[in-house]
C-alpha cells in the first residue's frame, strides 16, 4: 500500500516534471481557457447582477472544456515508444500507476484554474477575492472528480479509434452531477449569499468518493486486463 | 431451439400487448381529469421501467464479465442495453406527446425527464464506442467499465436534480404513493411483463448477431494470418 | 376527435413504431452479418485449399 503510494507519487512527479519542461498542455489549456472566457462575455450581454446569477456555471464550464485537453493528454503521452507498455510491465500496481497520473493532471489543472479565476473576475467584474478562500476548497474537490474520471476515460479510450470524438462523449455526461453541485456553490459563493449549500457540497463529495473508489478498483482490468 | 424461444417469446409478448391495448381503448374509461390522453401512462410508465429494470441486467452482465472474462457475458450485456434504449426511447417520446398536451410543452428540465435522458445519453456513448474498438477482449472490458461506470452516475444524476427540485412537472410517482386505480394496475402490469417479453426476444436476436460478429473477427485474423 | 384523442393515438404509434423500427434495424444488420460470414467463411475455405 504504502510502496503504492510512494510509485503514484514517483509517477506524478515523472509527468509533471515532462510537462513543466515543454509545457505544452498547460499553454494550449490556460490559452484555450482564456480563449473561452471572451467568447462568454461576447456571447452574453447581461447587467451586472444577471451575470452573477450565471458565474458558476460559466466558471465550471471553462474549467470542464479546459480540463479535457489536459486529461485527454495524460495517457496518451506514454504511447510513442510504447512507454505504456513498459509502464503497466513494471512492478508497480496498476492502481498506483493510474493515481500518479490522476495527480499530475490534477495540479495542471488546478494551476489551469488558478491562471483563469482572477482573469474570469477582471474580464466580468466579478468579485472572487472575498469568497477565495471556500471556493478554492471547492475546487480542489471539484477538480479531483474531473480528473479522475477524466484519466479514467483517458485510460479506457488510449486504444480507441478516433478518441478525441469518443473522451468527451462518454465524460462530459458523466460529469454533470459533479457540475450541476459545483455550479451552484460558485454561484452562491461568487455572489456571497450563503443559503444552505451542504446538500451541494455532499453532491460533489459523493461524486469524489464513489468515482475514486470505482475507478482505482477497476483500472486493473483496464491496463492489465 | 434457440428459434424457437425467441419466437414464442416475442409472440407472446405482442399477443399480451395486443390484449392490453383492447382494455386500454375498449375496457378502460377515460381519466378522470386528463382525459383519453392520461391512458398514456399505461404505455410510459411501464416502458420506463422496463428500461431501467434492463440496464441494471446489463450492469449485473457487465460486472460478471469483468469477473469472468466470458465474452457470452459482453454479447448479452451490449444486447440488453440497445433494447433499454429502445425502451428509453419510447418513454421519452410518449412522455413528450404526453406533455404537449397536459403541461402544454414538449420538454422541461425536471427530474425524472433529465434522468431518463442523461441514461439515454449515457449509453448512447457506450454504444457509439463500441465499434471503434477492433479488438474483441478490449472491446468487452473497456465496454464493461463504461457500462458501470454510467451506471454508478445514474443515482447521482437523480439525486444532484433532486437538490434542485423547484421545477417539478411530475405529479408523485403513481406506484410510490398507491394512488393508481385497481383497475388499471393489472393494464400496467401486463405492459411492463410484455415489454419484457418483448424485449427479451429482441436482446435474444441481437446476442447473436453480437457472437457472429465476434465470428468474423476471428475469420478476418485467420484470412490475414494466412 | 379532439387534440387530446389524437395526439394519445400518436403516442402509441410512436411506441409501436420505435419498435418496429428497431426489429427493422435488427434484420438488416442480421442480413448484413450473415452475408459477410458467408463471405469470408467462403475465402477461408478456399485458402486452405
Amino acid at each position: 500500500m504504502k510502496q503504492g503510494l510512494l510509485s503514484a507519487l514517483f509517477i506524478a512527479r515523472k509527468d509533471l516534471r515532462t510537462e513543466f519542461r515543454t509545457k505544452e498542455a498547460l499553454n494550449a489549456s490556460v490559452s484555450f481557457a482564456l480563449v473561452v472566457l471572451v467568447l462568454f462575455s461576447f456571447a452574453f450581454d447581461l447587467g451586472r447582477d444577471e451575470f452573477y446569477d450565471i458565474s458558476g456555471g460559466l466558471l465550471w464550464l471553462v474549467y470542464v472544456f479546459a480540463g479535457a485537453l489536459i486529461v485527454n493528454r495524460s495517457f496518451i503521452r506514454e504511447v510513442p515508444n510504447d512507454c505504456l507498455d513498459v509502464l503497466i510491465a513494471s512492478p508497480m500496481p496498476a492502481w498506483s500507476l493510474f493515481l500518479g497520473k490522476v495527480i499530475a493532471s490534477f495540479v495542471l489543472l488546478m494551476i489551469v484554474e488558478l491562471v483563469s479565476l482572477p482573469v474570469y473576475g477582471l474580464l466580468n467584474n466579478i468579485h472572487w477575492v472575498d469568497s477565495f478562500w471556500p471556493h478554492l476548497g471547492l475546487m480542489i474537490l471539484a477538480t479531483w472528480g474531473i480528473t479522475i474520471t477524466g484519466v479514467a476515460f483517458s485510460a479506457v479510450t488510449v486504444n480507441v479509434r478516433l478518441r478525441e470524438l469518443m473522451l468527451p462523449v462518454l465524460h462530459y455526461p458523466m460529469l454533470i452531477p459533479l457540475l450541476i453541485g459545483a455550479m451552484q456553490i460558485s454561484t452562491a459563493l461568487l455572489k456571497g449569499d450563503g443559503g444552505d449549500l451542504s446538500a451541494d457540497l455532499r453532491l460533489v463529495v459523493v461524486f469524489d468518493a464513489m468515482f475514486s473508489a470505482l475507478s482505482l478498483y477497476l483500472i486493473e482490468f483496464i491496463l492489465v486486463g | 431451439m434457440r428459434d424457437k424461444t425467441i419466437y414464442t417469446l416475442g409472440i407472446s409478448g405482442t399477443l399480451l400487448l395486443l390484449y392490453n391495448l383492447h382494455t386500454i381503448l375498449m375496457v378502460l374509461p377515460d381519466e378522470a381529469a386528463q382525459g383519453t390522453i392520461g391512458k398514456m401512462l399505461l404505455i410510459h410508465a411501464p416502458a420506463a421501467i422496463a428500461g431501467m429494470t434492463l440496464y441494471f441486467v446489463a450492469v449485473a452482465y457487465s460486472i460478471m464479465f469483468l469477473k469472468t472474462k466470458n465474452f457470452a457475458y459482453d454479447s448479452a450485456a451490449v444486447a440488453v442495453i440497445e433494447v433499454a434504449q429502445v425502451f428509453t426511447l419510447i418513454n421519452l417520446v410518449t412522455g413528450s406527446i404526453w406533455g404537449h398536451i397536459i403541461w402544454g410543452i414538449w420538454w422541461t428540465w425536471d427530474a425524472r425527464l433529465t434522468r431518463q435522458f442523461m441514461c439515454f445519453m449515457l449509453y448512447l456513448g457506450y454504444l457509439l464506442m463500441r465499434p471503434a474498438l477492433n479488438e474483441a477482449t478490449q472491446r468487452a472490458t473497456i465496454s464493461a467499465f463504461v457500462a458501470i461506470f454510467a451506471a454508478a452516475d445514474i443515482p447521482l444524476v437523480w439525486l444532484a436534480i433532486r437538490v434542485h427540485d423547484a421545477r417539478t412537472q411530475h405529479p408523485g410517482p403513481v406506484l410510490e404513493t398507491g394512488t393508481l386505480d385497481p383497475a388499471w394496475r393489472i393494464p400496467f402490469l401486463i405492459s411492463w411483463i410484455a415489454f419484457m417479453l418483448i424485449g427479451s426476444a429482441l436482446a435474444m436476436v441481437r446476442v447473436r448477431q453480437e457472437n457472429a460478429r465476434r465470428e468474423i473477427d476471428s475469420l478476418r485474423r485467420e484470412l490475414h494470418a494466412i | 376527435m379532439d387534440l387530446n384523442q389524437t395526439y394519445f393515438f400518436y403516442g402509441y404509434s410512436a411506441a409501436w413504431l420505435i419498435v418496429l423500427g428497431f426489429i427493422l434495424i435488427l434484420i438488416r444488420r442480421g442480413q448484413q452479418i450473415n452475408s459477410e460470414l458467408q463471405r469470408l467463411k467462403a475465402l477461408v475455405e478456399d485458402k486452405d485449399k
